[in-house]
C-alpha cells in the first residue's frame, strides 16, 4: 500500500502539488490531468528524485522521504523525458541498470533481460545502440528498464506521448500484462489511456486532486447530463457564455459543444452518453 | 538585423557563468600581476624593470592571451554549435534570416567576447599598479599606451587566431567534446613551438610558427637594455610584425573558408534506426523472477560496474584517446628535440627518458584531470540519464566511487602510455638497455602519487560546482594554485602542499633518500583525500534537487554511521599528521620564506660587530670520518689546528657546529676557550638568541695572541633522514664538504665566524630598512687580501683524513691515497696531501667501479687518473680520461706543472654541477650519460670533455691562483677557469667547434640571464652575477686571446701564476690580473682592456646604409668599401644608464675592428674566411677599404667575436644584396 498524505511542493510561487492524498493498492491506476497539474511532480517525488515539502508518503509502513532506499529497491520508474548513455546496446544497457537494482546473479539477470527483450519486441535489436532507437522503440526500452528486478511499484510518466497508434497500442498492451500484484501509476494526459486500462484514477488540475475513483464512478456523476448540439464557428463563445461547455470539437466546419446541464439546456441540444473524457473537463474546471 | 543578432549572441554569452567565472578570473590575475609579480607576472619586475614598465606590460598581456586557448573553446561551441545542442537547429534554421547574418553574427559575437575576457585581465593590470601596497621603487610612470598598444598588436590578432582556429573545428566535426580537444591541441602546439628556439631553424621561421607571438617578441626585444624595456613600447613591424600580418591572413582566410562552407538545416545523414519490424515475435516470453540483493554483495557488484563502465567509457573515448595521443606525440617530440637537436647530445637512458617524458606529460595531466573529471561527473547528466539512475536501489556510494576509480584507472593507463612511450622511443633512437625497474619506480612512485591527489582534487571541486564547464574551470584552478602558486607564499609550509609525494629525486645509482616524507606526505594528504570521497558522497547530486543549498541541507541524512565513523577517522587522520608533521618540521627549526626573510633581518641587525671579528686561520685538518650508507648515518669526528694570524688578539670566536641540532653536536671543544652557553655577549645579545641561529660563541681566556696556536676538536653525527629534516648521507654516492651550499652538499665540519645571512635583493632590503648591501672589500685593502676565497681567514692547510664506509663502497678523499683495511664489513681509507691545499676539501662513499689511466708530466712524475662512476655508466668516462689526459699536457704546457699526485672525478647523483676539490671531482650524475657526438661536428657541443677541462683548469686556478676576499674575486676562480677549458677545447677540437662552444654555452646564455639579471651589471673586475664571473669573463678573455695571440695569452698566465700561484697571502685580485694583461698586450690594447675589465662596454657594429663597392684592380686584386657604424656603449656601477661614447665628454672611439670576408655564407664554419683584416678604427661613420686576393661574397664584421656585442644579426652582408641574415 502507497499512502500519500498531505503532499505539498511549490517551486517559487508554483503550488505544484497541493494538498495530495491518495491511497493506492496493486493494479492499475490511472493520474489524468492537463499539462502542468502537477502529474509529473508527483511521479517524481514518488521516484525520490525529489523531496515534498510538507506530508508524508508510506509505502508499507515505511516514510519514503526519510529512506528512499525503501522505495528505490522496490520501483521501477519510466520517466517522461529520459537520454540513454551513447554506444550502448540495449542488452548491455538492460544488463547495467539491473545490477544497480541489485539483481547481482549473473543467470537470473540474463534469463530476464532476454524475456523482457522479446516482451518488448526488442529481441532482434538488442545489439544496436540504445541512442539509435527511434522514439517508439526507446519508450519500449524504457518499460523493459522499468520492469528489471521486479518491482512492486512502476511509475510511468506520460509513456505514450509522441508514439503512433500501433506504438501506443502495444504499449498499452505491455503495461496491462506487466502483473496485477504491483502498484502501477500511469500519469497521462491522453484520457483514452486511462479509460483502456485503469480500473481506478484520479483527475488531477493545477496542483489539487479534483476527483477520485473508477472511470465509471467519475461517468456516473455526469449520467443524464451531457447535451451535446452542433454549432456554428461564430456561435461557439455565445454557447460558452450560456452554458457549462465541457468541451468542443470541431466536425465538418462546425464545431460539437458538449455542454453540461441538468435540464435541456437549449434547443438544438441532444442528451448524450456521458464518455470519460466528459467526465474529465467536469471534474477539472470543477462543475461537479 | 545583423547589429540585432550581434546584440542577441553578446547577450547569449555574456549570460553564460562561464563567462563571468572567465572574465572574473582574468580580472583578479590581472589585478595581481603588478603586486605580485613573483607569483603571477614576471620575477624580473624590479627596480631595473619596473613591473608596469613597457615591456613587462606587453609580455604579460601577450603570455595572458594564451589562457584564450581554453576559454574561447567555450564560447565557440555557444555560438556554433548551440543549435544542434539544445535541438533548436530546425526551428532557427528554416527562419528568413540569411544565412550571411546569421554567420557573421556568431563570428563576431565570438571574438568580441574574447576580446572582452582578455580585456578584463589588461584592464585588471591597469587598477593593480594603483595599489598603495606596492613597492613604489618597481612601479615606473603610469603610461595607458603601455596597455593600449599590445592589446592591439598581441590581443586583437591572438582573440582572432583562436575564434578562427575554434570556429574551423567546430564547424568541421560539429562535435562540442572535440572542439574542447582541440583546445588542448592548441595549447600542446604552442608548448612545442616554444621548443623550437633550441634548434637552429631560421628566425624567421621561428617567429612565425607561434601562432601568439611570444617567440616573434622575445627576438625583436632580446638585446633590448633595461631603460628601453620600461619605457619603448613594442616594435610593430621586425618579427612580430612578420607574424601578426601572417596570422592575421591565415586567420582570416580561415573565418572566410568556414563561413563559405556553412550549411544550413541538417547536415547528418545518421537517422535512428527504423528497421522496426511490425511483426510481433509470437505471444509474450514467460517472465523471470530474479533476487534482488542489498547491502554490502549489491553495493561492490553496482561498483564494478559502474567503475568499468566510466573507465572504459572515458578510455574509449574520442576526446581521451586524443588527448593521450597528444600527451604521447609532445613527449617523443620533446624526446627526439632533446636527444638530435640539443647540442650537447645526451645518452637517452631510462633516467633520462622518464624523466623528460613525465615532466612533459605534467601539463597535460593537469589538462587531462581538468577536461575528464568534468566528463566523468556530468556524465550521467549530459546523457540525461539521471532520473533513471537515481530511481534505481543504487547507493551513493558505488556511484561516486564508481566515477573516482575510474578517473584513477585512466590516470595509471596514462602512466602505462608514458611508460611504453619512453621505452620505445629510447629503443628507437638507440639508447641504452631498458631499466624497466627505474621506469616502474619512477612511474609510480614519483609521478602517480601526484597525478591521483590532483584528481581528488579535482573530482572534489567538481562536487561543489553549477556545470561541468565551470567544474573544468575550477578543477584546473585549483590544481594550478597548488602545483605552481602555493608554495611561492611567503607564508606557506609543507603541510599546505597538497600533493602526492615520491620518496626522492630519482636516480640510475642510488636508491630513493626520503622513504620517510614519503610515508608520511602520503598518509596525511591521503586521509584528506578520503575525506573529500567521503565529503563528495555526502554531497552526491542524487534526484532532480541538485543544487549546492538543497545539498548542504539535506547532508545530514546522507551522512551514515559508516561513512560518519570513517569521516572522523579520516579527519583525525588528517589532523593527526599535520600535527605530527608540523611539530617535526618545527623540531627542525623549518621557517617559511617570511620568517626566513625576518631571520635574516634579525640576524644582521644583532651581529654587525659579531660579523667582522677577527678569525683565525687554520693550519691543518685532520678527519676521521665514519660513514653507514645502509642508515644513513655518519659521524664525523676532527681537529683543526688553529693560529692567530690577525694583528690583535682573538677574545670572542663565532663558530657554526657542522648540525644544528645540538643532540647531534658530541663534542666541539677549543683548547684554552670556553663555551659561552648563557647571559649575554658584549653588545647585550642574548646568548639563547645567537644560538637560535645555530650559532655557538667561544671566548678565550686568556684572548688567543698573534701567532698564538690551538686546537679545536670536534664529533658530529650525522642522523638518518627525518620528517622535515633529511639526512646528508646518501645510500650510495654520499658528498660532504666543509661550507655545505649548493643544494645537496652537506658541511661536515664547523665552520668560523657569523654565515652571512643578508638579503641578497635591493628591494627587500629597502622594504625593511636595512642599508645598502655591502660587497666584498674593495681590490686594494691589503687586510681583505689576507683572506682568500675559501671561507674565512684560513690559508693553506696540511690536511689527512681517515674514512670508512661498508665494504661494497669506496671512501674518497682530497689527498695521497695512503693505505687501506677492510674490516667487519667495513672499509677504510687513508688520504694525505703532500703540499698544504686550500681550506676546501670533500668527504665521499659510493658503489664504484673504478677505471684508472696515468698521464706522464714532462719531468716524468706519473699523475695517476681514476675515475669512480656506477659499473654502467661508463659512456663519458673515456671521454673524461681523454680530455683529462688533454687537459693535464695544455695546462702544464702553457700555464704551469700541475701540483698534485693525484686526479679523481667521482659519480654523484642528485646534484647538478662539478666541483674542484684539491685533485679531487665530484661529477654529477648526468655527466656521466653523455654522448660527446661526432668530433668533426662543429655544431655538437661534448660537455663532459668542458666540463672535465674546466673543472681540471681549477687545479690551477683556484687552487695555484687563490683569488683573495675582495670584489671580483671568483672572476679569478671561473672566469679563468672557463677561458682556460675553452682554450683548451679548442686545442682538442679546433677553432669552429670551440667557437660554436662560445656561442652556445658563453654568449647566448650571457644575453638571457642579463636580460633576468634584477640588479644593476657591475663591470667585470669587480663583479659577482655569475653570468658576468662566467660568461662575460669567458668571452673577454677569447676576445682578447685572438687580438694579441695564444702566446702573449699563455704568457700573461705564467707570469700572473708565477707570481701569485701557491705563494699564499697576499692573495691576488684581478687588478693584478689585469696587470699582467696590460703587460702581455701593450699599449695598443690598454682602451680594450679597460672596456673589458673596468667599465660596462657594448659595441655596436653595423654597415652604413650606402652599398658596399668591389672594384677589380689591374693586378687582379679586389678593393673593397665598406661603410661602416660604429659606436660603443658605455656605463658603470655608478652610471648604470648606457651612454654612447660620442656622447660623453673625454671619451672617443679608437677600436680594434676585424672583418672577415667569405666566399660562402659563413652559416657554420667560420673559420672559412678568404681574408681576415684587422683595423683601427676612431671615427663613428666611416668608409673602410681593403684590398683582397680573391673577391668575396659575404662580409662580416667581427666574425671572431672578440667584441662584446649584443646583437649580430646585422653584422653579415652579403655583397650586391641586402643584408643576409646569420642564422
Amino acid at each position: 500500500m502507497l499512502s500519500i498524505t498531505n503532499v505539498h511542493k511549490r517551486f517559487g510561487d508554483v503550488h505544484a502539488m497541493n494538498n495530495i492524498n491518495l491511497d493506492l493498492k496493486p493494479g492499475l491506476f490511472g493520474l489524468l490531468g492537463p499539462n502542468g497539474a502537477g502529474k509529473s511532480t508527483l511521479m517524481r517525488t514518488l521516484a525520490t528524485l525529489q523531496n515534498p515539502d510538507e506530508g508524508t508518503i508510506m509505502y508499507n509502513g515505511t516514510d519514503i522521504v526519510k529512506t528512499p532506499d525503501v522505495m528505490r529497491s522496490v520501483i521501477g520508474y519510466l520517466p517522461q523525458d529520459f537520454g540513454v548513455y551513447p554506444r550502448m546496446s540495449a542488452e548491455a544497457l538492460l544488463d547495467h541498470i539491473a545490477i544497480l537494482k541489485g539483481v547481482t546473479n549473473k543467470k537470473e539477470r540474463k534469463d530476464q533481460i532476454m524475456s523482457l527483450l522479446k516482451n518488448v519486441n526488442l529481441l532482434t535489436h538488442k545489439s544496436a545502440a540504445v541512442a539509435t532507437y527511434s522514439g517508439g522503440m526507446r519508450q519500449r526500452f524504457g518499460v523493459a528498464q522499468a520492469l528489471l528486478g521486479d518491482p512492486k511499484v512502476l511509475i510511468v510518466d506520460e509513456p505514450t506521448a509522441g508514439l503512433d497508434p500501433f506504438e501506443r497500442q502495444r504499449f498499452l498492451d505491455l503495461l496491462s500484462e506487466a502483473g496485477q500484484d504491483k502498484i502501477i501509476i500511469l500519469s497521462t494526459h491522453i484520457v483514452e489511456d486511462v479509460r483502456d486500462l485503469c480500473p481506478d484514477m484520479a483527475i488531477m488540475g493545477e496542483g489539487q486532486i479534483v476527483a477520485r475513483g473508477g472511470p465509471e464512478d467519475l461517468i456516473d456523476k455526469i449520467r443524464s447530463k451531457v447535451w451535446r448540439k452542433k454549432v456554428e464557428k461564430a456561435d461557439v463563445d455565445t454557447v460558452k457564455a450560456a452554458h457549462q461547455v465541457l468541451s468542443t470539437r470541431l466536425l465538418m466546419g462546425g464545431v460539437i459543444v458538449s455542454v453540461l446541464s441538468d435540464g435541456k439546456p437549449a434547443a438544438g441540444f441532444e442528451q448524450a452518453d456521458p464518455v470519460l473524457e466528459d467526465a474529465y473537463f467536469a471534474h477539472l474546471y470543477k462543475m461537479v | 538585423m545583423l547589429g540585432s543578432l550581434l546584440k542577441f549572441e553578446r547577450g547569449l554569452q555574456t549570460k553564460q557563468i562561464g563567462f563571468w567565472v572567465v572574465i572574473t578570473i582574468m580580472f583578479c590575475l590581472g589585478l595581481l600581476t603588478p603586486w605580485l609579480p613573483e607569483i603571477f607576472g614576471s620575477s624580473l619586475a624590479g627596480e631595473k624593470i619596473k613591473a608596469n614598465g613597457a615591456q613587462m606590460i606587453a609580455g604579460s598581456i601577450a603570455s595572458w592571451d594564451i589562457a584564450a586557448i581554453f576559454f574561447a573553446s567555450i564560447f565557440v561551441v555557444t555560438a556554433i554549435l548551440r543549435d544542434k545542442n539544445f535541438k533548436m537547429l530546425e526551428i532557427i534554421h528554416a527562419t528568413p534570416v540569411s544565412t550571411f547574418d546569421m554567420t557573421s553574427s556568431r563570428m563576431m559575437g565570438i571574438y568580441l567576447t574574447v576580446l572582452t575576457c582578455i580585456f578584463a585581465n589588461t584592464l585588471g593590470q591597469f587598477i593593480g599598479q594603483f595599489n598603495p601596497n606596492i613597492d613604489p621603487e618597481i612601479l615606473g610612470p603610469i603610461n595607458p599606451l603601455y596597455y593600449l598598444q599590445p592589446m592591439i598588436l598581441f590581443t586583437a590578432v591572438n582573440a582572432l587566431v583562436v575564434t578562427a582556429f575554434f570556429t574551423l573545428i567546430a564547424g568541421m566535426t560539429q562535435n562540442r567534446m572535440l572542439v574542447f580537444v582541440s583546445a588542448v591541441g592548441l595549447f600542446f602546439f604552442s608548448i612545442m613551438t616554444g621548443m623550437i628556439v633550441q634548434t637552429d631553424l631560421p628566425k624567421w621561421f621561428q617567429a612565425i610558427i607561434d601562432p601568439f607571438a611570444n617567440i616573434a617578441y622575445a627576438l625583436d626585444t632580446e638585446f633590448w637594455p633595461p631603460e628601453d624595456r620600461n619605457t619603448k613600447l613594442v616594435p610593430m613591424f621586425g618579427y612580430i610584425g612578420l607574424n601578426r600580418l601572417v596570422w592575421s591572413v591565415i586567420s582570416a582566410l580561415t573565418l572566410i573558408a568556414v563561413f563559405n562552407r556553412f550549411k544550413r538545416g541538417l547536415t547528418s545523414g545518421k537517422t535512428k534506426l527504423q528497421k522496426e519490424s511490425l511483426i510481433d515475435t509470437g505471444g509474450i516470453a514467460d517472465y523471470h523472477p530474479v533476487k534482488t540483493a542489498s547491502g554490502f554483495s549489491a553495493n561492490l557488484a553496482a561498483l564494478l560496474t559502474r567503475t568499468k563502465f566510466e573507465y572504459f567509457g572515458t578510455v574509449r573515448s574520442v576526446p581521451f584517446i586524443i588527448m593521450a595521443s597528444l600527451a604521447a606525440a609532445l613527449f617523443a617530440f620533446l624526446a627526439i628535440v632533446t636527444v638530435f637537436f640539443s647540442p650537447q647530445k645526451l645518452v637517452p637512458t631510462s633516467m633520462f627518458m622518464v624523466s623528460l617524458g613525465f615532466t612533459s606529460f605534467l601539463i597535460p595531466i593537469v589538462l587531462i584531470i581538468s577536461f575528464f573529471s568534468g566528463e566523468i561527473v556530468w556524465r550521467d547528466k549530459t546523457a540525461n540519464f539521471t532520473e533513471l539512475l537515481d530511481s534505481t536501489a543504487v547507493k551513493n556510494g558505488p556511484l561516486l566511487w564508481g566515477k573516482w576509480l575510474a578517473l584513477c584507472g585512466v590516470l595509471i593507463t596514462l602512466c602505462l602510455v608514458g611508460m611504453f612511450v619512453g621505452m620505445v622511443v629510447q629503443t628507437l633512437v638507440g639508447g641504452p638497455p631498458i631499466n624497466f625497474g627505474l621506469y616502474f619506480r619512477y612511474t609510480f612512485l614519483n609521478a602517480l602519487p601526484n597525478y591521483l591527489a590532483l584528481a581528488f582534487l579535482a573530482l572534489f571541486v567538481q562536487s561543489f560546482m553549477p556545470n561541468r564547464i565551470v567544474g573544468m574551470i575550477a578543477a584546473a584552478a585549483a590544481m594550478v594554485f597548488f602545483m605552481f602558486v602555493i608554495a611561492r607564499l611567503p607564508f606557506f609550509h609543507p603541510i599546505m602542499g597538497f600533493r602526492g609525494t615520491s620518496p626522492g629525486q630519482i636516480s640510475e645509482i642510488s636508491p630513493y633518500n626520503s622513504w620517510v616524507n614519503f610515508r608520511w606526505f602520503n598518509l596525511y594528504f591521503g586521509a584528506l583525500c578520503m575525506l573529500f570521497a567521503i565529503i563528495a558522497t555526502w554531497l552526491w547530486r542524487r534526484g532532480l534537487q541538485t543544487s549546492l543549498g538543497s545539498r548542504l541541507k539535506s547532508i545530514k541524512t546522507e551522512m551514515t554511521f559508516m561513512s560518519s565513523s570513517l569521516a572522523a577517522f579520516c579527519l583525525a587522520l588528517f589532523i593527526g599528521c599535520g600535527t605530527y608533521i608540523y611539530h617535526a618540521y618545527d623540531k627542525a627549526d623549518w621557517l617559511n620564506k617570511k620568517q626566513t626573510e625576518l631571520a635574516q633581518v634579525r640576524a644582521e641587525k644583532m651581529f654587525t660587530r659579531e660579523s667582522k671579528l677577527p678569525l683565525p686561520s687554520i693550519s691543518a685538518v685532520t678527519i676521521d670520518a665514519d660513514i653507514y650508507p645502509d642508515k644513513q648515518e655518519a659521524v664525523v669526528k676532527g681537529i683543526f689546528k688553529i693560529i692567530n694570524k690577525q694583528r690583535t688578539p682573538i677574545t670572542e670566536l663565532y663558530i657554526s657546529p657542522a648540525s644544528e641540532h645540538p643532540e647531534d653536536v658530541h663534542l666541539m671543544e677549543i683548547n684554552g676557550a670556553v663555551r659561552i652557553t648563557e647571559g649575554k655577549n658584549k653588545d647585550g645579545d642574548l646568548i639563547k638568541d645567537i644560538e637560535e641561529f645555530g650559532i655557538a660563541m667561544f671566548k678565550f681566556d686568556p684572548p688567543l695572541a698573534p701567532g698564538a696556536e690551538t686546537q679545536i676538536r670536534f664529533e658530529t653525527f650525522f642522523h638518518a633522514p627525518r620528517l622535515g629534516d633529511g639526512s646528508a648521507i646518501s645510500k650510495n654516492g654520499t658528498f660532504l664538504n666543509n661550507y655545505g651550499t649548493f643544494g645537496a652538499s652537506v658541511k661536515a665540519v664547523p665552520t668560523f665566524g657569523i654565515p652571512d645571512m643578508r638579503l641578497t635583493s635591493k628591494d627587500k632590503r629597502r622594504k625593511y630598512e636595512l642599508p645598502e648591501y655591502e660587497h666584498l672589500p674593495v681590490r686594494t685593502d691589503m687586510s681583505a687580501r689576507q683572506s682568500n676565497l675559501f671561507f674565512g681567514a684560513s690559508g693553506e692547510i696540511d690536511f689527512e683524513a681517515k674514512v670508512c664506509t661498508q665494504a661494497n663502497q669506496i671512501p674518497i678523499a682530497p689527498g695521497d691515497f695512503i693505505s687501506e683495511t677492510i674490516v667487519d664489513n667495513r672499509r677504510c681509507r687513508e688520504y694525505k696531501t703532500d703540499i698544504p691545499i686550500s681550506n676546501f676539501y670533500s668527504i665521499l662513499s659510493g658503489d664504484y667501479t673504478e677505471t684508472k689511466d696515468n698521464w706522464t708530466a714532462s719531468d716524468g712524475k706519473v699523475i695517476p687518473i681514476t675515475i669512480f662512476h656506477d659499473e654502467k655508466h661508463d659512456y663519458s668516462v673515456q671521454n673524461m680520461i681523454d680530455a683529462t689526459k688533454f687537459g693535464f699536457e695544455h695546462y702544464s704546457k702553457n700555464f704551469s706543472p700541475y701540483q698534485y699526485n693525484y686526479f679523481n672525478i667521482m659519480e654523484v647523483p642528485f646534484i647538478s654541477f662539478a666541483q674542484a676539490f684539491a685533485g679531487t671531482i665530484p661529477f654529477l650524475e648526468r655527466g656521466f650519460i653523455m654522448n660527446a657526438g661526432d668530433p668533426v661536428d662543429i655544431k655538437s657541443l661534448d660537455e663532459a670533455a668542458i666540463t672535465t677541462l674546466h673543472e681540471l683548469a681549477h687545479q690551477w686556478f683556484a687552487h695555484q691562483i687563490v683569488p683573495s676576499n675582495t670584489r671580483g674575486n671568483n672572476v679569478l676562480s671561473e672566469g679563468l677557469t672557463s677561458y682556460a677549458a675553452l682554450d683548451a677545447y679548442e686545442a682538442l677540437y679546433g677553432w669552429d667547434k670551440a667557437h660554436y662552444a662560445l656561442e652556445k654555452s658563453t654568449i647566448e646564455p650571457m644575453v638571457a640571464l642579463m636580460f633576468i639579471d634584477k640588479n644593476k651589471e657591475l663591470p667585470l673586475a669587480t663583479a659577482s652575477q655569475l653570468y658576468l664571473i662566467y660568461n662575460k669573463a669567458d668571452w673577454v678573455m677569447w676576445g682578447l686571446k685572438h687580438y694579441i695571440g695564444k702566446d702573449k695569452m699563455y704568457g700573461a698566465m705564467q707570469a700572473f701564476l708565477n707570481g701569485y700561484g701557491l705563494k699564499g697571502a697576499p692573495y691576488p685580485t684581478t687588478l693584478q690580473l689585469i696587470e699582467y694583461l696590460r703587460e702581455a698586450a701593450g699599449p695598443d690594447y690598454d682602451q680594450l682592456i679597460t672596456d673589458y675589465w673596468d667599465r660596462i662596454t657594448y659595441w655596436e657594429l653595423a654597415y652604413g646604409d650606402a652599398d658596399m663597392k668591389v672594384t677589380p684592380n689591374a693586378d687582379g686584386t679586389f678593393t673593397i668599401e665598406i661603410p661602416f657604424e660604429l659606436d660603443k656603449k658605455i656605463s658603470s656601477e655608478d652610471k648604470p644608464k648606457q651612454v654612447s661614447v660620442t656622447d660623453i665628454n673625454g671619451e672617443e672611439l679608437n677600436e680594434w675592428i676585424e672583418i672577415g670576408f667569405y666566399k660562402n655564407t659563413p652559416k657554420d664554419k667560420w673559420s672559412d674566411w678568404s681574408a681576415l683584416e684587422k683595423v683601427r678604427v676612431s671615427k663613428a661613420q666611416s668608409t673602410l677599404s681593403f684590398t683582397l686576393e680573391a673577391r668575396p661574397n659575404y662580409v662580416v664584421l667581427d666574425p671572431r667575436r672578440l667584441l662584446i656585442e649584443r646583437n649580430v644579426t646585422d653584422n653579415v652582408k652579403a655583397l650586391d644584396k641586402k643584408l643576409a641574415s646569420t642564422k
